[in-house]
């Protein structure tokens, strides 16, 4: 599935890649192409926090990079539009205490599996990684000459997805908070296969130009959507993927 | 400028992302410990989920009795543990939570004497979230006491929908004597669950104890609590039961099928001496704990399958530690009486399909011999 991405990824940069050769010198360049590398932190989380968790342990971006092509059309020397295609790495590992996290897991295998619900108080544990396609449309303004900021939002293509964790050194009530008491010492899930295929959300960068060529560039990525179908009822919150990348972008 | 006001923008919103709410109220209602006063009381209460059992002396005033009840923090109990209760019939006490929304609602019954007759002809769903009945005595006086527990409790954890009949320890009608006895069968596992633990086979096991589901999923084994407190000398083990194994392999804990081996049911029942170190015996230790003083067990032969179609009886001695005398004014001796229809149950091994069906217990002491 990955080096099927990163084909697609190449096709479309040589097709994109194309316009290039005819840009045409007026008052302003009217297309600009940019391609950027950048580092993804920030969580795949609930918006607000939710009352079960409780403390937030340690939170570790893992390795989130960010990859991508833009094409902007400059209608005016301020006001452009922008689009392309980024390969977004989004993951993060967090260690958590939480209360009455409730939950519903899928336990056993075959014809024999069945749902335990329960509530569960103790560590939390959670890998999540999950690749994304993304096609951004923004509104670009270049107000000075070394600034460029842009807004839209984004649609995304989940390529690959890992979500697991662990549930330890607490117990579980079953069927409610009233429910009874079951000692966890380790337990482990793995959503993985149910995270969404598609994302889309809200996108905000800014490019500061330090040289003609190269920009640093900040982009923050707001999806709208939860990464978990409503159907799915391993986790009762809706999550989100809320990344800030960093990076530094070229622009040819 | 606008950088600022972006970046100041960005960093409100992680801030806002990041808080951590305040503390919802503890929506936990339980009976941590329970106890009547030391004049009345025998043994400890035993808090089986929300059954409680305290064994009283026999001829104490029950009538107007103030327990000692400690409870979740933050919850309240109605009525108040102040007031005094008529312990010669069952009470109910409802613990409500801190936030005012959940709610357990525990029994308390006091045990009198000791059960020597077990018939297996009332049964009853304890828990009204699911569907399995645990059959529950009488007493002389006609009050009810929940004596015996099964692995039914353990099978809800990942199978809570499965109907009364489904579960691997019911009430059937094919009884030996009375309308009904207990019927218990080897069934499928689950596998794995949740990477604690693997679980090919489930055997029905019913006993008298709990199944403490507390720390069952750390050790399945600790989880069957055996015995109840008796205070009489047990001579004789009888009953009736028929037991066929399952027709497929045997299926050993890791899941392979292990055609030489056979399946075979547990019958038999344990008396131990009950300590400070030892409240009862759980299936690490149930046949080898050195607080054991006597056991009566089925005989290999007849534990591997019953004779023809219908019951067979049993009659099985007591066979004592030698040299152990029975002090009933200083100790506390219970009696486990452990029924599986896969003799290694416990560890997740047997026969799918094997099926023993028991009936009629009786244990006879030896003042009923007299």
């Amino acid at each position: 599935m990955k080096r099927y991405c990163i084909h697609l990824w190449m096709v479309v940069w040589l097709a994109l890649g194309v316009p290039q050769t005819m840009v045409a010198q007026d008052a302003f360049e009217k297309w600009e192409f940019k391609f950027f590398a950048g580092y993804n932190t920030g969580g795949t989380t609930p918006l607000p926090l939710p009352a079960e968790i409780r403390s937030i342990n340690s939170w570790n971006p893992g390795f989130s990079g960010s990859l991508a092509f833009h094409v902007t059309r400059w209608l005016s020397p301020q006001w452009g539009i922008t689009s392309g295609l980024a390969l977004d790495l989004k993951g993060m590992k967090i260690e958590a205490d939480v209360k009455y996290w409730n939950t519903n897991l899928e336990v056993g295998e075959g014809d024999k599996t069945g749902f335990f619900s329960g509530v569960f108080s103790g560590k939390n544990k959670t890998n999540t990684r999950n690749d994304y396609l993304v096609v951004p449309v923004l509104a670009a303004y270049h107000p000075f000459d070394t600034w460029i900021f842009r807004l839209g939002g984004y649609v995304a293509s989940q390529q690959n997805a890992k979500f697991e964790g662990t549930a330890s050194d607490g117990y579980i009530r079953s069927g409610g908070p009233a429910g009874d008491r079951i000692n966890i010492e380790r337990a482990s899930f793995d959503f993985s296969e149910e995270v969404r295929r598609f994302d889309a959300g809200i996108m905000a960068s800014v490019d500061w130009y330090f040289t003609r060529q190269m920009a640093v560039t900040a982009q923050l990525s707001w999806g709208l959507v939860p990464i978990f179908p409503s159907a799915f009822e391993g986790i009762s919150y809706k999550m989100y993927n809320i990344y800030f990348m960093w990076g530094i972008a070229y622009r040819l | 400028m606008r950088t600022k006001w972006l970046y100041i923008s960005i960093l409100l919103v992680l801030l806002c992302i990041s808080c951590i709410q305040d503390e919802p109220l503890n929506p936990e209602a339980d009976i941590l410990s329970f106890s009547l006063p030391d004049h009345v009381v025998l043994t400890e209460a035993t808090i089986n989920q929300t059954s409680i059992s305290i064994n009283v002396r026999k001829n104490a005033d029950l009538t107007a009795l103030i327990p000692i009840i400690e409870i979740t923090e933050g919850a309240t109990i109605n009525p108040s543990p102040e007031l005094p209760q008529d312990f010669s019939r069952p009470v109910s006490y409802v613990v409500t939570a801190a936030d005012g929304v959940h709610n357990r609602q525990y029994t308390v019954q006091t045990i009198t004497a000791s059960f020597v007759n077990y018939d297996f002809e009332n049964w009853k769903i304890l828990n009204d979230q699911y569907a399995y009945e645990t059959p529950l005595d009488y007493d002389e006086e006609g009050k009810e006491v929940q004596l015996w527990d099964s692995s039914n409790k353990g099978i809800v954890m990942y199978r809570p929908h499965l109907t009364t009949k489904e579960f691997p320890v019911c009430a059937t009608i094919s009884a030996y004597a009375g309308r009904y006895a207990a019927e218990l069968q080897t069934q499928e596992g689950p596998g794995n669950v949740l990477n604690i633990i693997y679980i090919p086979v489930v055997a029905g096991s019913l006993f008298t104890g709990k199944f403490d589901l507390i720390g069952a999923l750390a050790n399945p084994l600790l989880g069957t609590q055996f015995g109840q407190p008796f205070y009489e000398k047990p001579i004789t083990f009888r009953g009736a039961y028929t037991y066929k194994a399952g027709p497929g392999d045997y299926i050993d804990p890791q899941g392979k099928p292990r055609p030489e081996m056979r399946d075979s049911c547990a019958v038999y029942s344990v008396l131990y001496r009950s300590d400070k170190d030892l409240d009862r015996l759980d299936g690490t230790n149930v046949l080898t704990h050195p607080n054991i003083v006597a056991l009566a067990m089925l005989p290999p032969e007849m534990r591997a399958g019953s004779e023809g179609e219908g019951f067979n009886s049993f009659e099985v001695p007591f066979e004592y530690k030698p040299g152990v005398e029975l002090d009933f004014e200083k100790y506390s001796y219970k009696l486990a009486i452990v029924f599986s229809s896969s003799f290694y149950g416990d560890r997740y091994e047997g026969t799918p399909g094997s099926h023993l069906v028991v009936d009629d217990i009786r244990i006879i002491t030896e003042g009923a011999v007299r």
